[in-house]
C-alpha cells in the first residue's frame, strides 16, 4: 500500500465527514440553532439544510413540540399551618428556539423550580380549605406567574395543573368527622323545624275549628232567637186574629178551639206508652157541650145564604197554626 | 472503456450509498452516492486515473452535487400543507378572541385555550373582541375585530 493509497483513504474519510457536516436534515418538531465558530447566527427549521463545514456548526437541537413535565410531590405549608403534599403537571412549548437554547441553562430544571416555588407561594397564601377548593384559581395564578417568568426563555407555558393536594392523614380524618357532624347538625335542625311546623299547623287547625264552631253556635243562636221572635209575632197575630174573630162573630168559635185542644190532649194522654192508668177528673158533658158549640157554629155557618155570606166575612177560617 | 476492479468498486459504492439513503434517509448519503456514480463514470471513460485523484474527485463531486441541488432544486420543493406546524404563534394569526385584560400602554392579555398570551395593539378596554394579525416574538399583535 503506497502513500497515495493512504492519502486517498484519508481524503475519502475527510470528504465524507465534511459532507456529513454540511448536509443537515432537521426533523419536523425540532429546530436546530446554527453557530458560526461558536456564536449563534440563525435557527434551522425542519427540512434539509446545508452548512459550510467547519465554519458553521449545529449548536442546540430544540424540541418545538408541546411537552409535558411532572412536578414532583412537595410539602407545602398553608396559611393556617397545615402541611399538604402537592404535585402537578406542566405543559409548555418552546416558541423561540434560540432563546430556549442560550438564555437559560438547564431549561427543564429552571421551569420545574419556578413552578414549584410558585405553587408554594400560591398555596401558602390560602387556608387549607381554600387551597383544597380553589384549585382552578391556584392553577391560573401559578400559570400566569410562571408564564411571565419564562417569557425571556422563549417559552410558552400553556397549562399548569395541580394533580393532587393531599392533607395529612389525621387531618383528613378530622375533616371527614367535621363534615359528618355538619350533616348531622343539619339533619337535626331540619327535623326539629319539621316538628315545629307540624305543631304550628295543628294548633292553627284547632284554632280554626274552634272559631268555626263558635261561629256556628252564634249563628244558630241568632237564628233561634229570630225564630222565637217570629213565633211570638205569629202567635200575637194569631191571637189578634182570633180575638178579632170573636169580637166580630160567635162565642162558639172559641168553644171549637178549646174542644179541639181538649181532645188532642186527651188523645196524647191515652197514647202515652207508660201511662196505663189515668186518674183525671173528666167532664164528658163539658166536651159534649163543646161539641154542641161546634154544631151550633156549623149551623150558623151553613144556615142561610145571607147568613153564610155574613159568616164568611165575620168568621175567617181558623189559622192552620192554631188548628194544627 | 473497460470494466476493472476500480470501476466495479465505484459502482458498488454508489449503489450502496443510494441503498443506505433509501433505508435511512438522512440526505447526505444521496450526494455521496451521486459523487460515487460520477467517479464511476470517469474511471469507466478514462482508464488509469490515479486512486488519489479518484478520491479527490469523489470529495469534490460530492460538494458539487450538493451545490447543484441547492441552486437548482431548492426553490422547487413542495410546500407543506401544514406550514404552521409547531409554530404556535403563527397558527393563531387570524383568530378572533375577546381581550381578557385591557390593552394599556400597548400591552394586554388574551386567553386562548388555557394559555394566556400577551398582546400588543391600540388601547382597548377588556372584553373587546380583537383579531390577531401577526406575531412578534412571544406577543401577538392585535387589532379590533369589526
Amino acid at each position: 500500500m503506497g502513500l497515495s493509497a493512504v492519502l486517498s483513504v484519508v481524503l475519502l474519510f475527510a470528504g465524507v465527514i465534511l459532507v456529513l457536516k454540511a448536509v443537515r436534515m432537521v426533523p419536523q418538531g425540532y429546530e436546530w440553532t446554527v453557530e458560526r465558530f461558536g456564536r449563534y447566527t440563525h435557527t434551522m427549521d425542519p427540512g434539509l439544510h446545508f452548512l459550510i463545514p467547519i465554519v458553521y456548526g449545529v449548536g442546540r437541537k430544540i424540541n418545538m413540540m408541546e411537552q409535558v413535565m411532572d412536578v414532583p410531590s412537595q410539602d407545602v405549608i398553608t396559611k393556617d399551618n397545615a402541611v399538604v403534599k402537592v404535585d402537578g403537571v406542566v405543559y409548555f412549548q418552546v416558541l423561540d428556539a434560540a432563546k430556549a437554547a442560550y438564555e437559560v441553562a438547564q431549561l427543564e430544571v429552571a421551569i420545574l423550580n419556578l413552578v414549584m416555588t410558585n405553587i408554594r407561594t400560591a398555596i401558602g397564601s390560602l387556608d387549607l380549605d381554600e387551597s383544597l377548593s380553589k384549585r382552578d384559581e391556584i392553577n391560573a395564578r401559578v400559570l400566569v406567574a410562571v408564564d411571565q417568568a419564562t417569557h425571556p426563555w422563549g417559552l410558552k407555558v400553556n397549562r399548569i395543573e395541580l394533580k393532587d393536594i393531599q392533607p395529612p392523614r389525621d387531618l383528613v380524618d378530622s375533616m371527614a368527622r367535621q363534615m359528618k357532624a355538619e350533616r348531622e347538625k343539619r339533619a337535626n335542625i331540619l327535623e326539629a323545624e319539621g316538628h315545629r311546623q307540624a305543631e304550628i299547623l295543628r294548633a292553627e287547625g284547632e284554632k280554626q275549628a274552634a272559631i268555626l264552631e263558635a261561629e256556628g253556635k252564634r249563628e244558630a243562636a241568632f237564628r233561634e232567637a229570630e225564630a222565637r221572635e217570629r213565633l211570638a209575632e205569629a202567635e200575637a197575630k194569631a191571637t189578634q186574629l182570633v180575638s178579632d174573630a170573636i169580637a166580630g162573630g160567635n162565642v162558639n168559635a172559641i168553644n171549637y178551639f178549646v174542644a179541639q185542644k181538649y181532645i188532642e190532649a186527651f188523645k196524647a194522654l191515652a197514647e202515652a206508652p207508660n201511662q196505663k192508668f189515668v186518674m183525671m177528673p173528666m167532664e164528658a158533658t163539658g166536651v159534649i157541650g163543646s161539641l154542641a158549640g161546634i154544631a151550633e157554629l156549623a149551623k150558623n155557618a151553613l144556615g142561610s145564604d145571607a147568613l153564610a155570606a155574613q159568616a164568611s166575612t165575620r168568621t175567617p177560617p181558623p189559622s192552620p197554626r192554631l188548628g194544627g | 472503456m473497460q470494466w476493472n476492479t476500480e470501476t466495479m468498486t465505484w459502482a458498488v459504492v454508489a449503489l450502496l450509498l443510494f441503498a443506505a439513503e433509501a433505508m435511512a434517509p438522512g440526505a447526505f448519503m444521496l450526494w455521496l452516492g451521486f459523487a460515487a456514480a460520477a467517479v464511476f463514470a470517469i474511471v469507466l471513460v478514462i482508464p488509469g486515473v490515479p486512486v488519489l485523484v479518484q478520491a479527490a474527485a469523489f470529495v469534490l463531486l460530492s460538494f458539487v452535487s450538493i451545490q447543484v441541488y441547492r441552486s437548482w432544486f431548492r426553490g422547487r420543493e413542495p410546500r407543506s400543507d401544514k406550514p404552521t406546524l409547531n409554530r404556535r404563534t403563527e397558527a393563531l394569526i387570524g383568530s378572533v378572541v375577546p381581550l381578557e385584560r385591557a390593552i394599556v400602554n400597548g400591552h394586554g392579555r388574551v386567553q386562548i385555550a388555557d394559555a394566556y398570551w400577551d398582546v400588543t395593539g391600540p388601547e382597548l378596554p377588556a372584553g373587546t373582541v380583537v383579531r390577531i394579525v401577526s406575531s412578534r416574538g412571544m406577543s401577538l399583535l392585535v387589532e379590533p375585530a369589526v
